[in-house]
């Protein structure tokens, strides 16, 4: 601790702050132009000078001069004041002063700070900055002109974002902030840049001349996307969204966010949206009446429920309903249908946290406090890029080590010390073969594993045929780079281990959990802030409807379907008896339905046609179905073959709550009135009900919460009376703040299985991975048409070498053929893509890349062929 | 008795013979003052062939009455532009602050002062209404060239 004198304050402030933080601590103001708590200090503009006595009064800038003991700082006198006022002079002189049509007008810190310092006249003359504003990079406007050369987009795309676009060129006065060879803008698209760039240099395309900062009215809410759960600002102006604003207070993102966030929220204003109910009458899908789709919906389950009873219904939700309305869907389900079979894209993925990992999540804040990173089967900075920024500024800022393993040379792969490729589909050997590297060697954690864990010789025992030479084998590794590999994550103090989850990312992720849960509880990464696994369910309530039991073997908590008492308590509150055995999984529904055991199918807001494997399939069972009626926003593939189609509201259009992966439960606020006749998912339910005859109480979601805290013992402190923007961290996830306490939880190990190493097939020589890109989540992203201009279509990215095998070149149409379909896509040559495998985004209609996928596989294997004039 | 009338009378009889000082209106018009707060004008930027206003909302933020709706856009060469521009002179005060406001000197206050309308809507005045300029009454004769017709019958 540092004691000094601010203004004649005595301010005591941690070692190594800087003056302008120790003042801004005392509550001191100083002004800054170049200075973001984010970044590193970078002392470029001088707007921040203060005096120290002990530095016979010369000016210091205070962002970058460190608070020693015993200082005394002044923040204003004459003096200062005389030094920022020529700072500003300087500034201004070539400023071209375009207020009244710059967007960043009335937030710009350059227009606050001349008026504060009142500069209004300047001494000195020179010409207006005349350079080329670029008008080509999508999303991003750049007027150089306007440019104050903080260095904060540089700083911010290279220490937070991870992709360093920007760079200053040239001296002195033609200093300039570049992209290189002054090329548009071709990067992740974040917006990080524009939103941090203290004046109108970098402004975003969507809002340009859309508003003034100050006509918009902020409502804060969370973003739609994926499950890092970024709070989010939405502008409105006129009844619209203008722009979309990280929120600095929210604890998840700290005000980042990423394309999706920020400038994915055009899908709620489409014009596609579905605004009326269609039932399908003579064939065809006709607007109907909120009344006659209630109607049509309550006789085609009633008729399916008495003809072949209540396990013939079956439903599946999207893991983008609210908790409110992922418990009312269950609840429809199982109270009023009677029946177990409901599940989300869970079915197929992000099982993992409900089952197989038993250790509570990490917070997101305390990754930066992580000194390890196992980075494995997660392309985090593309699925979960905020998440992504907080591996780099750990790995850039504060020297963590990185170990990535991923079959592609993921972008962290390039801060990684250690990188793995592995044979897609190999992860758990991989894991199983770095544990039995830490047993052998007597790098674990014994001090842990005797105190806090049960199962060690169980463990030991399954691992013993994971030898390097083994996994080498099974995964590609060499045996020296997973020794390495292990020795470095071992030495760690505090390591995180991240997975994901979701339709991206195919395989078991039950068992994979439990392998890295072993992986954690070995070296004692548990129990403690900054150490265990991140499991990163693929969209914004993955884990909330889990926890909400919109799964079939769980009830809200999560609580086991299977503990008579837990089912007890549940029949007592919702007056309804609930079948003992758990339901069938989204796979287990869509082959009952394909054999024709499940006639009924209610799908709320989930779209299997478009994002499950095996397409064919998938039509050809939901073709059988007696009855299928479809919630949805748009009339995705899914619904044009429903019976009835209910226009549901979208994000920015209800109140609610998601919970992120780190098991925090944000809140939304309804930020557009409901498009069309549309109505929240929530209230459909509860209508839907009643046209069955039965009540499902109150669709506010306040009051639906409360029901949810009276029943799941997780959610029982969660109250929206008292949800900030803060949001809520689940009680269990807030365990680990004891860490090593006496009698804290024992962890358990548990035995892992052996698996066959992939045979190679003639037929299919490439290996296929599905997955997200940086630009979409799921398939709604795919409606929003800034997001599309920077990623429109499903490419096929192919690893340089096996493009040249098979003569293809960039941009060549190919045919992708497996076992369960084909399609045909260009290719893209990319040096990332691993040999043997090649890669297709799976957001698209078309071409659609879940139909090649099988669903009994955990990989696909497809053979690519060139298209050529005559084929085609 | 006869004395007050001739009194009363005199005073007639000397009105009688002096020049008016009423308007025979609305034959005749009143032209209102250089500094007349009549309903407002937006000027066109002869040199760059487009409106005067950057669309910056400047009056539409001071405006007292909140009556001034402006929407920007972007025209072909990337400027911003007033591609909305409404005055509700339902609401108008008239106090000017508008013209006070604008950094560009877009908008003016003119001599404009019958504005009664049969409609509120028509009473709204869009961007291309406020671009003419009110075609002030000059006297009897002229003063059918007001555009109130013409704005009655929705043109
Ligand atoms: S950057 Fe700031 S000072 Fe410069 S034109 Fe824009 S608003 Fe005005
Ligand atoms: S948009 Fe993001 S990735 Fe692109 S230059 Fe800006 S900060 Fe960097
Ligand atoms: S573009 Fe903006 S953020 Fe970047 S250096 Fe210039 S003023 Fe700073
Ligand atoms: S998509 Fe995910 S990382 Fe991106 S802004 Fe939304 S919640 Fe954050
Ligand atoms: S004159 Fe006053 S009330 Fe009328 S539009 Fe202008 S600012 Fe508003
Ligand atoms: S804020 Fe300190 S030098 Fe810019």
């Amino acid at each position: 601790m540092i004691r000094l004198t601010i203004d004649n304050k005595e301010v005591v402030t941690e070692d190594g702050a800087t003056i302008l933080e120790a003042a801004a601590r005392a509550g001191i103001r100083i002004p800054t132009l170049c200075y973001h708590e984010k970044l590193q200090p970078f002392g470029a503009c001088r707007i921040c000078v203060v005096e120290v006595e002990q530095m016979k009064g010369r000016l210091t800038p205070s962002c970058s001069t460190p608070a020693t003991e015993g200082m005394v700082v002044r923040t204003s006198s004459e003096q200062i004041i005389k030094a920022r006022k020529t700072v500003l002079e300087l500034l201004l002189i070539q400023h071209p002063l375009d207020c009244p049509w710059c967007d960043k007008g009335g937030e710009c810190q350059l227009q606050n700070l001349t008026y504060e310092y009142g500069v209004s006249r300047n001494r000195f003359k020179d010409k207006k900055s005349d350079h080329p504003v670029d008008y080509l990079s999508p999303l991003v406007e750049r007027n150089t002109n306007r440019c104050v050369l903080c260095g904060m987009c540089v700083r911010v795309c290279d220490e937070v974002v991870g992709a360093s676009e920007w760079s200053m060129v040239n001296r002195g006065i033609s200093t300039k902030i570049a992209t290189d060879f002054d090329r548009p803008l071709n990067c992740e698209f974040c917006g990080e840049c524009e939103n941090i760039c203290p004046v109108g240099a970098l402004t975003n395309r969507m809002f340009k001349f859309k508003a003034r900062a100050w006509e918009v009215e902020n409502v804060s809410t969370v973003c739609s996307f994926c499950s890092t759960g970024c709070a989010i600002k939405l502008s409105l102006k006129d009844g619209r969204i203008v722009r979309a604003l990280g929120e600095e207070e929210g604890a998840a993102n700290q005000g980042s966010l990423c394309i999706k966030g920020r400038f994915g929220y055009e899908y709620v204003m489409s014009g596609e949206r579905i605004s009326r109910p269609l039932v399908r009458k003579n064939g065809t899908l006709t607007p109907a009446t909120w009344e006659e789709a209630l109607q049509a919906v309550a006789e085609g389950l009633k008729a399916v429920k008495e003809q072949a009873g209540p396990g013939a219904v079956a439903g599946l939700c999207s893991a983008r309903l609210t908790n409110e309305e992922a418990y009312l869907f269950q609840k429809l389900l199982r109270a009023v249908i009677g029946t177990n079979n409901v599940d989300n894209s869970g079915g197929y993925a992000h099982r993992g946290y409900s089952s197989g990992l038993s250790l509570p999540p990490l917070e997101f804040k305390d990754l930066q406090s992580c000194d390890r990173f196992l980075v494995i089967r997660s392309n985090v900075s593309e699925t979960h890029p905020v998440v992504g920024y907080r591996v780099n500024v750990a790995v850039k800022q504060k020297g963590a080590q990185l170990i990535v393993a991923d079959p592609r040379r993921i972008k962290l792969a390039r801060f990684a010390q250690t990188y793995l490729a592995h044979k897609p589909g190999t992860e758990i050997a991989l894991l199983n073969g770095l544990a039995h590297t830490i047993l052998t060697e007597g790098l674990e954690n014994r001090e842990f594993v005797a105190a806090r864990t049960e199962g060690i010789e169980e463990l030991k025992k399954s691992l013993v045929q994971f030898t390097p030479s083994f996994v080498e084998q099974a995964t590609g590794i060499a045996g020296k780079d997973l020794v390495e590999a292990a020795r470095r994550f071992a030495s760690g103090t505090r390591a995180a281990i991240i997975i994901s989850a979701g339709m991206g990312f195919p395989g078991d992720d039950a068992a994979l959990a439990r392998c890295a849960a072993n992986l954690a509880l070995i070296t004692g990464n548990a129990g403690k802030p900054g150490a265990g696994v991140l499991f990163l369910g693929e969209k914004s309530n993955s884990h909330g409807s889990v926890d909400m039991g919109a799964v079939p073997d769980l009830l809200p908590g999560p609580q086991e379907l299977a503990k008579d008492p837990v089912r007890q308590a549940f029949a007592k509150a919702w007056g309804a008896a609930i079948a003992a055995e758990p339901g069938l999984t989204c796979e287990q529904i869509i082959a009952g339905a394909e054999q024709g055991s499940i006639k009924a199918l209610y799908c709320a807001g989930e779209n299997p046609l478009q994002a499950y494997p095996d397409t064919k399939k998938t039509k050809t069972a939901f073709g059988k179905l007696q009855f299928l009626v479809v919630q949805e926003l748009f009339l995705t593939p899914t619904a044009q073959m429903a019976h009835v189609v209910l226009p549901a509201a979208s994000f920015a259009e209800k109140d609610g709550t998601y919970t992120n992966a780190e098991g925090r439960v944000q809140r939304l606020h309804q930020a557009l009135p409901p498009c069309g006749e549309t109505k929240t998912d929530a209230e459909i339910f509860c209508r839907v009900a009643k046209a069955l005859g039965k009540d499902l109480g109150s669709w506010n979601p306040a009051a639906v919460m409360a029901e949810i805290a009276s029943l799941a013992p997780r959610y029982h402190a969660v109250s929206y009376a008292t949800l900030t923007v803060k949001g809520h961290l689940l009680s269990d996830a807030a365990d680990r703040e004891a860490p090593g306490a006496e009698g804290a939880a024992r962890f358990s190990l548990l035995p892992v299985d052996v698996i066959a190493p992939e045979a190679p097939s003639a037929e299919f020589p490439f290996t296929l991975l599905i997955g997200s890109t940086l630009f979409h989540c799921g398939t709604l992203s795919t409606r929003s048409s800034a997001i599309c201009s920077v990623y429109p279509q499903a490419r096929l990215e192919i690893n340089p070498g096996d493009a040249r095998a098979l003569d293809i070149r960039d941009n060549d149409t190919v045919q992708v053929s497996s076992a369960t379909g084909a399609l045909t896509i260009t290719a893209k040559i990319i040096a990332r893509q691993s040999p043997g495998a090649v890669f297709i985004p799976y957001h698209f209609l078309s071409p659609a890349a879940q139909e090649l996928a099988s669903a009994a596989q955990l990989q696909t294997r497809v053979k690519i062929e060139k298209r050529t004039e005559t084929s085609l | 008795m006869l004395w007050p009338l001739l009194k009363g009378l005199s005073v007639t009889l000397k009105y009688f013979f002096t020049r008016p000082v009423t308007m025979k209106y609305p034959e005749q018009r009143w032209e209102a003052g250089p500094r007349w707060r009549g309903r407002q004008q937006l000027l066109w930027d002869e040199e760059r062939g487009r409106e005067k206003c950057v669309a910056c909302c400047l009056c539409a933020t001071v405006c007292p009455a909140q009556c001034i709706r402006v929407e920007g856009a972007e025209n072909e060469r990337h400027e911003k532009y007033p591609a909305v521009y409404e005055i509700d002179l339902n609401r108008c005060i008239f106090c000017g602050f508008c013209v006070e406001a604008c950094p560009v000197s877009a908008i003016i206050m003119t001599g404009a002062y019958e504005l009664a309308e049969y409609t509120r809507d028509g009473s709204i005045y869009g961007k291309e209404e406020l671009l003419q300029e009110p075609q002030l009454p000059k006297g009897a004769e002229r003063s059918t060239t007001f555009s109130l017709e013409s704005r009655l019958s929705g043109k």
